[in-house]
């Protein structure tokens, strides 16, 4: 487009220039003057052609609404305005100024004055030529009156006396007769023709004025000689004289200025309009070639426009990448500069951001794995008790899911979850009591899985950093069981070595009383006697068989451990138990990790639950006992599934406490002792009554790959 | 000028006026063709007023012999064939006709010769007379072929002072032009 734009201007400069140079009548262009007006037209023609396509172009743009094409109308509608209106104020002052000053050259006063110059040089020709017809007759006259054999030499005195350049003589028929001239170069005479002999032969004299190409004017005079004899002919006596130079070139002069006013007279019409078209298409190229080259300057303009445009729509899209930059060295190369430079510090701050943001997140990350593998509960409020934070523990003390609750206040935690609305009332009150101090508290809490004992811990966040306040709570439920179990141990030690000690006397004294007194009392005395001691003895028999468990139970023997097989162990256990019948069901996984015990104590927690199981059918008429091995996520799962009566539900909560029995026979240290081996390996029990009936036992244990650590 | 822009504007006026042909024959001299010919010339007014105002007219006459190929062919056809014809011969003669005012004659030039006349009449009597002009020598023909001749003249209006070339372009009456007078030449 600029190329072609650029081509048709430089030609039709060329042409124009081709133009004015024809115009200035120089010969080189005059014969192709018509193939250059046409060539002229032709770029012209282009031109508007070119700028058609243009606006089409500019026309098409705008509906596409392509960012900067208003702009490049307005620019080119200026340009074209500003081109315009001064090239049609000089074209229309050129055009007047062109007409009346063609007409000035032609006036009456010069028209009249070259004619009369014309009809002056004629005048004088004229009496130059009489002036020679009086000497032709005059010589003719003397001529006539000499002899023919004369004339010859005669003829040369009379052109001498007259100061005649040439006379000839001839005969009627045109042959010379005689010829005298003044020039030393002896040309033959120059004749005249048949038509001028026939009219002087009638006597009537010729004379007229020639002009021979490369000699100048000459005047030439013929007049017949009369001979008086009748014998002779008559003869034709033929002067000829040049004019003189001087006046030659001054008439040639006259003449000649005369014609070419003429001739411009005549091309008047032409000449205006050979001015009149090289304007009008001196005017076209020129404009038509500036607003050619406003739209490309326009666009050239606008072109910065469009890219800025660009720009900011990547920019909103949050593309920061640099944009192409036009090297301007005005305004618009320093915006974009700015713009870039704006749009590098924006990517920079965006990145910057980003870091950052990717630094919180790692830390709140971080935060959180921390609040999450911590194994107190953790809730953070803010400043107006809405819940912000809860780690899972929490969650898993309270046994309910007070994620669900973040966003609410601790006050109203009551309606949304009623097991929590006592806790929370408490907390709430000790918050509000406690001002900015630390507080901490033991309460009683009705969770899920029975009561628990939980010791909560509140603190009220420093100012500077939130107002908020934390709360921090342990379920130590087991803690404290563990303190009572221990207590226990020691008040069972005790008891059955303070116990112990008087029932050997005693025993001894009831028997020694028996042995002594027996055979001096009566019959029915000694019966009596006999049957207290016995009572005394069985009874202290049956004392000291208690304070013995009791003894065992608080007994605490150093666990031997080692690396196991449970099914092994199991397996072995069964075998005193098959004589009892078909009912026991193994369920043993095959593959199972070994585990670290100790193979005594283990065996006795798989005695006491199959007695506890097997006590429990006493009354089932089908009864079923099933012994079950199986991987669990933490080691290692044995469950002893019986179905018979179940745990009665008051129990529940107490049955691993000594003496919580419901068999008569029962001392209530079966699943005392249980519990305490298990805890002592590390693992879990879980006890379940199953319906319509039954129960089941569940222990974990710890892998070895864990219980090695 | 007005009498100029009539003119152009009555093409009838100007049916008459024009440069004819009447007749052209070539004659064998000293084995060298010479062709004379008769033409018709008649000047419109504009031209006339022209040349007595001292604008030289110049007149070109062309005399071109070719060798049609295809002789043969039926007349309606010869003319889509010309552009294989043989040229053997092109020449151009040109001739100056103009006014001196100072004498009052008019003189005709052909090359360095120079004719003077007292009327106008003369002189387009002399112009419109070819006489004698050796066109071309004897041994370019073969007898065994027929040659086709023709003859035109017309104005050359590129000799004119360029503000009349420019009205040239613009009117008829500075377009004065023949057609080709054609004849065969059987050597």
């Amino acid at each position: 487009m600029k190329h072609i734009v650029i081509l048709s201007v430089g030609l039709g400069a060329v042409l124009l220039y081709l133009l004015s140079t024809a115009s200035a009548n120089t010969a080189l262009f005059s014969q192709n003057y018509p193939l250059l007006l046409a060539l002229t037209g032709g770029i012209a023609v282009a031109l508007v052609v070119l700028i058609g396509y243009q606006l089409w172009v500019l026309r098409r743009k705008l509906k596409a609404g392509v960012f900067g094409t208003k702009l490049t109308l307005r620019l080119v509608l200026m340009f074209g305005l500003m081109a315009v209106v001064p090239g049609s104020v000089v074209y229309g002052v050129s055009v007047q100024f062109l007409a009346k000053s063609i007409e000035s050259w032609f006036d009456v006063r010069v028209d009249t004055a070259l004619e009369g110059g014309l009809s002056l040089g004629r005048s004088a020709l004229d009496s130059l030529l009489r002036d020679l017809n009086k000497k032709a007759d005059a010589m003719a006259l003397v001529l006539s009156e000499q002899p023919v054999s004369t004339h010859v030499v005669r003829l040369n005195s009379l052109r001498e006396q007259n100061g005649v350049q040439e006379a000839t003589l001839f005969n009627q028929r045109g042959g010379i007769l005689a010829f005298s001239s003044s020039e030393r170069a002896g040309l033959l005479p120059d004749l005249p023709g048949a038509a001028v002999l026939r009219q002087v032969r009638q006597q009537q004299p010729f004379s007229r004025i020639e002009s021979v190409p490369g000699k100048g004017l000459f005047l030439r005079v013929v007049v017949p000689v009369n001979v008086l004899s009748l014998q002779e002919d008559i003869r034709v006596l033929q002067l000829m004289q040049p004019v003189p130079k001087d006046m030659a070139r001054d008439a040639e002069a006259v003449q000649t200025v005369y014609r070419d006013y003429q001739e411009l007279s005549l091309s008047r019409l032409g000449l205006k309009r050979l001015y009149g078209l090289t304007l009008t298409l001196t005017l076209m190229l020129a404009l038509l070639s500036a607003i050619s080259l406003a739209f490309l300057l326009s666009e050239r303009f606008s072109a910065p426009l469009g890219i800025l445009a660009e720009g900011t729509r990547a920019v909103a899209k949050g593309d920061f990448s640099q944009m192409h930059t036009v090297r301007t060295r005005d305004e618009l190369g320093v915006l974009m500069q700015s713009f870039n430079s704006m749009t590098r510090q924006l990517s920079e701050a965006r990145a910057i951001a980003e870091l950052n943001q990717h630094q919180v997140e790692t830390a709140k990350a971080y935060l959180e794995s921390i609040l999450g593998n911590l194994t107190s509960g953790v809730v953070a409020f803010d400043e107006r008790f809405y819940v912000r934070s809860v780690n899972p523990t929490a969650s898993q003390i309270l046994g309910e899911e007070l994620a669900a609750l973040r966003g609410i206040k601790l006050f109203e935690w009551g309606r949304h979850e009623p097991g929590l609305k006592a806790l929370a009332q408490e907390v709430f009150d000790r918050f509000q009591s406690g001002g900015a101090k630390e507080w901490q508290m033991q309460t009683e809490y009705a969770g899920k899985s029975g009561s628990q004992t939980l010791l909560l811990r509140g603190t009220r966040l420093p100012a500077g950093i939130d107002n908020g306040y934390v709360l921090v709570f342990d379920d130590i439920t087991h803690l404290i069981q563990a303190q009572r179990d221990a207590a226990w141990g020691e008040v069972a030690r005790r008891l059955a070595h303070e116990i112990k000690n008087p029932l050997t006397p005693i025993q001894l004294s009831a028997e020694r009383i028996e042995h002594k007194l027996a055979d001096k009392l009566s019959a029915p005395d000694a019966d009596m006697l006999q049957r207290a001691t016995q009572t005394i003895v069985s009874q202290v028999a049956a004392m000291k068989n208690m304070v013995d468990r009791f003894a065992e139970y608080a007994r605490a023997p150093a666990a031997n451990m080692r690396a196991l097989d449970l099914n092994r162990l199991v397996r072995e256990v069964l075998t005193l138990y098959e004589p009892l019948g078909p009912h026991i069901r193994l369920e043993l996984a095959a593959g199972l990790p070994r585990i670290m015990g100790d193979m005594t104590l283990l065996r006795q927690v798989v005695h006491n639950l199959l007695q506890n199981a097997q006590d429990a059918l006493a009354e089932v008429e089908v009864p079923e006992i099933v012994v079950q091995t199986e991987a669990a996520p933490q080691g290692v799962r044995l469950t002893i599934t019986d179905n018979g009566a179940g745990f009665p539900e008051q129990l529940m909560p107490r049955l691993f406490e000594p003496y919580a029995t419901t068999k008569p026979k029962g001392t209530g240290l079966g699943l005392a002792i249980v519990k305490k081996i298990v805890e002592e390996h590390q693992g879990m029990i879980q006890i379940d009554n199953l319906m319509p009936q039954g129960a089941s036992v569940g222990i974990t244990f710890p892998a070895i790959a864990e219980a090695s650590t | 000028m007005t009498a100029l822009l009539l003119l152009a504007a009555s093409p009838l006026a100007t049916r008459a006026e024009g440069i004819q042909v009447k007749s052209a024959e070539l004659t064998l001299v000293d084995e060298v063709y010479h062709l004379n010919a008769e033409l018709d010339i008649s000047l419109n007014q504009t031209l006339e007023e022209a040349l007595k105002k001292g604008v030289p007219l110049h007149f070109v006459v062309e005399f071109e012999l070719e060798r049609p190929r295809f002789s043969w062919a039926p007349e309606m056809v010869r003319p889509y064939l010309s552009w294989s014809d043989e040229s053997i011969a092109s020449v151009e003669q040109h001739l100056k006709l103009s006014y001196n005012a100072l004498i009052r004659q008019y003189q005709l030039g052909n090359g360095a010769q120079q004719e003077n006349f007292g009327s106008l009449a003369e002189a387009m009597q002399e112009l419109a007379r070819l006489h004698e002009w050796a066109v071309l020598d004897r041994s370019l023909l073969k007898k065994r072929y027929t040659y086709e001749a023709r003859l035109r003249m017309r104005l050359d209006v590129s000799q004119l002072p360029k503000p009349l070339q420019v009205n040239a372009i613009a009117s008829k009456n500075w377009n004065l032009e023949s057609d080709w007078y054609r004849w065969t030449l059987k050597p």
